[in-house]
């Protein structure tokens, strides 16, 4: 490690972070303030009015509205399903694409693709496979399968859950990046070492693929985790949280109750909510891995 | 080892020179994106007495439709009448992107010079706050503009508790139901359903038929709304609006909650296209306009679309009827439901930019103007005494017309009564959960715990 040991040289440092930290400042710092601000005072979003300081009303607001409520529980699958899905499903494609078998490059593509593309996008493709006479229920309709063609995004039962499945089909490329990097730096030795032993392939992933990836498979679940707390653009391209409410996560009806209901100090309420959660999320799997990290 | 360091130094200012001027150039950047008429660059900054006046405008005139052309050559005659103003239109077609940028300008109190706000009730605080100027005194300053426009139209902007006129209309016209006729016909259906018991009558002889009865897309939830907003006139009057608005009334009054009972009604009776909950505006239209669905409930915006062979391959068969009275309720008959659209002026605008601002706001509602969209256009405009060559419009327009003079108790959205900005999109919401299962008990509570919790 550098040693700094003159002023000169910490405030070179410093000068070379200052671009960074201006644009945190910026960008980070002042509209996280102002959001605390705004979550403890009423304010119907005209510019002039008066600031009311309310203290935590806003927040006991949000938790009596049931919207609120679903949208957490809402958020609650967004975050079990991804986290159950990604790692798992990301890992054994990494595996199976580093044994470098025939056209594994193609394959390598075809699962990275979905991350390439905005959100947005991906939204509003699957927008149109599962709209009421979109391509699913089409193919449905032609394959003699019309009792199961329903509106996907509108029925309480699967609006929710499709666009938890898309999440989870649009992040698997990306985790699987991730962990194919983690896989390239494991050492040949180990794998020869344990064909030494007798070690099937099976015993291999779990005893020698497992553990070595184990820094970048939480890393991944932490990632998962944040991720799906913050997904907005998918639910806002797919249904705008609707209908009525039901697809609606902290993320969507934070932009709800700020914009569209003039509610800025609840708005804000949610999102300093939001960002809790993703501070506890962060600091709790932190803990998590230094606590892997210090078991190795 | 020293000249290394001053280059260090020397990079480092450099990029956070250029971080904040990066900053500092989104506004600028972000100014040149909006569509402006006037496409002249390097207008200089506010506080340069030789800058030319800008007048931005926040309007629902955008696309390609004959109404939104008119409306442009309407902003270029005016700029070529002054040279010294740039036009900035940021209009938006799409409600949520209207609605985004204006909730942007209140907040930020940099309001456009010409804006309308959905609503009236809650206009109150516009007011309060300065946002809207009283026109009356402009009206009346110019007898020829300002007595034109039709009485009801323009009182309906008079604000409960202020004084002044706080829009100029600049639409109007019946919400009613266009309907294929021949459709009606085959399906043994000879005259337009008057009541709501001949129009279940309808409905079942048209199911029987194998022809959606009613074009409903209910994702986007304001063909809901609208289908309840005429329900909700024709059982309680127009009146009973501004009672849910002033808290004389509830949502969840057994009479209210009977309007909701009569959508669930409709869909019992399986009045809409079983995948309708899921299905968006245009592709209703589309079915409707198609001949696949027999009728449907809007506004005369969509009278040029219905008569034109190219859009409308059934043109010649839609008719315009009002929604089915209550035989229990032959009173409310004509209480009907009207858009009624404002142009509203920014009310902290002075001297030129006022000026200049007022006599745009004219341009865009005279009576020649009025004249071009309805013969050009098909559209509305609640201006009388506008000489309309007859046989350049089409008989829905004036079928339109003709029934929109016969209302006797106008409203546009019942929530338009109600100060809570929420209230649109809750009641369009609960509407919307009817199709999903929920009763009309639900849906009245959901929309009156609205207003319970904002007190």
């Amino acid at each position: 490690m550098i040693k700094l040991k003159t002023a000169k040289a910490k405030f070179t440092i410093f000068l070379f972070i200052l671009p960074a930290l201006l644009l945190y400042t910026i960008f980070q710092l002042i509209p996280i303030i102002g959001g605390i601000y705004f979550s403890f005072v009423e304010w119907d979003g005209l510019a002039g009015t008066k600031l009311t300081f309310v203290g935590f009303e806003n927040y006991v607001s949000a938790f009596h509205n049931k919207q609120f409520i679903l949208s957490l529980s809402n958020m609650a699958r967004m975050v079990i399903f991804s986290v159950l899905f990604h790692t798992p499903i990301a890992l054994l494609l990494a595996v199976a694409v580093n044994a470098k078998l025939k056209g594994y490059r193609l394959f390598k593509t075809i699962f990275f693709v979905p991350t390439v593309f905005p959100m947005t996008a991906i939204g509003l493709m699957w927008y149109f496979v599962f709209m009421p006479t979109g391509a699913l229920n089409t193919l449905l309709k032609n394959i003699g399968l019309k009792q199961f063609a329903i509106p996907w995004l509108v029925n309480k039962a699967t609006a929710m859950n499709t666009i938890v499945g898309v999440n989870v089909w649009a992040g698997i490329g990306y985790y699987m990046v991730i962990i194919l990097a983690g896989l390239t730096v494991i050492p040949k030795d180990l794998y020869e070492a344990a064909s030494i032993d007798g070690a099937n392939p099976v015993q291999m992933f779990f005893n020698v693929t497992i553990p070595m990836l184990k820094p970048t498979l939480i890393m991944c679940i932490v990632m998962d985790i944040i991720g799906s707390v913050k997904v907005f653009d998918l639910v806002y391209a797919m249904t705008s949280g609707g209908p009525n409410g039901l697809t609606n996560l902290p993320t969507t009806l934070m932009i709800s109750e700020a914009f569209k209901y003039s509610h800025y100090g609840v708005g804000s309420a949610i999102g300093i909510i939001i960002m809790l959660i993703c501070l506890v999320g962060t600091v709790g799997s932190n803990k998590l891995l230094n606590k892997g990290r210090r078991a190795e | 080892m020293k000249l290394k360091k001053i280059a260090m130094l020397g990079m480092a200012l450099a990029l956070s020179i250029g971080a904040l001027a990066a900053c500092g150039s989104g506004n600028k950047a972000g100014g040149d994106t909006q569509s402006s008429v006037d496409s002249s660059k390097g207008v200089k900054g506010v506080s340069d007495s030789n800058e030319k006046i800008k007048i931005r405008l926040l309007t629902r005139m955008a696309g390609t439709s004959d109404i939104v052309k008119i409306y442009n050559s309407i902003l270029d005659e005016f700029k070529a009448k002054h040279p010294e103003v740039e036009i900035i239109d940021d209009s938006q077609g799409d409600e949520s992107a209207f609605n985004n940028i204006l909730s942007t300008d209140m907040a930020s109190g940099k309001m456009a010079n010409i804006y309308r706000v959905q609503g009236v009730a809650n206009l109150q605080k516009y007011i309060d706050n300065g946002f809207l100027l009283d026109v009356k005194p402009y009206l009346d300053a110019d007898p020829e503009w300002g007595k034109s426009f039709a009485p009801g139209a323009l009182s309906y902007y008079s604000v409960p508790g202020k004084e002044g006129t706080y829009a100029v209309p600049m639409e109007s016209g019946l919400i009613g139901v266009y309907y294929h006729e021949n459709i009606l016909k085959d399906a043994g259906i000879d005259t337009f359903p008057q009541t709501w018991d001949d129009l279940l009558v309808a409905i079942e002889k048209l199911n029987a038929k194998g022809v959606t009865p009613i074009a409903l897309g209910e994702s986007s939830n304001y063909m809901g709304g609208h289908l309840h907003d005429q329900i909700f006139y024709k059982w309680l009057g127009t009146e009973a609006a501004k009672e849910l608005g002033n808290r004389s009334k509830k949502w969840t009054d057994p009479d209210v909650v009977q309007t909701l009972q009569y959508i669930k009604d409709l869909i019992d009776a399986k009045a809409f296209d079983p995948n309708a909950v899921g299905m968006q505006d245009d592709i209703a239209m589309t079915a409707f306009q198609n001949g696949e669905a027999a009728m449907v409930v809007t506004g005369p915006w969509m009278i040029g679309r219905f008569v034109d062979p190219e859009k409308t391959p059934v043109h010649d068969d839609i008719k315009l009827a009002k929604f089915p009275y209550f035989k229990d309720k032959p009173e409310f008959k004509n209480n009907d439901m009207q858009v009624i659209s404002p142009y509203m002026i920014n009310g902290k605008l002075e001297g030129k930019e006022l000026e200049l601002t007022i006599e745009l706001v004219k341009m865009l509602t005279s009576k020649e103007a009025a004249k071009r969209y309805a013969e050009e256009a098909q559209f509305i405009m609640p201006i009388e005494g506008v000489d309309i060559d007859e046989s350049k419009v089409s008989p829905l327009f004036i079928e339109s017309m003709k029934l929109g003079a016969t209302s006797e108790g106008i409203g546009v959205d019942v929530f338009d009564f109600d100060e809570l900005t929420s209230m649109q999109d809750r009641t369009r919401n609960s509407i919307m959960s009817l199709f999903t299962g929920a009763s009309a008990e639900e849906a009245a509570a959901e929309i009156q715990a609205e207003i319970d919790n904002a007190k």
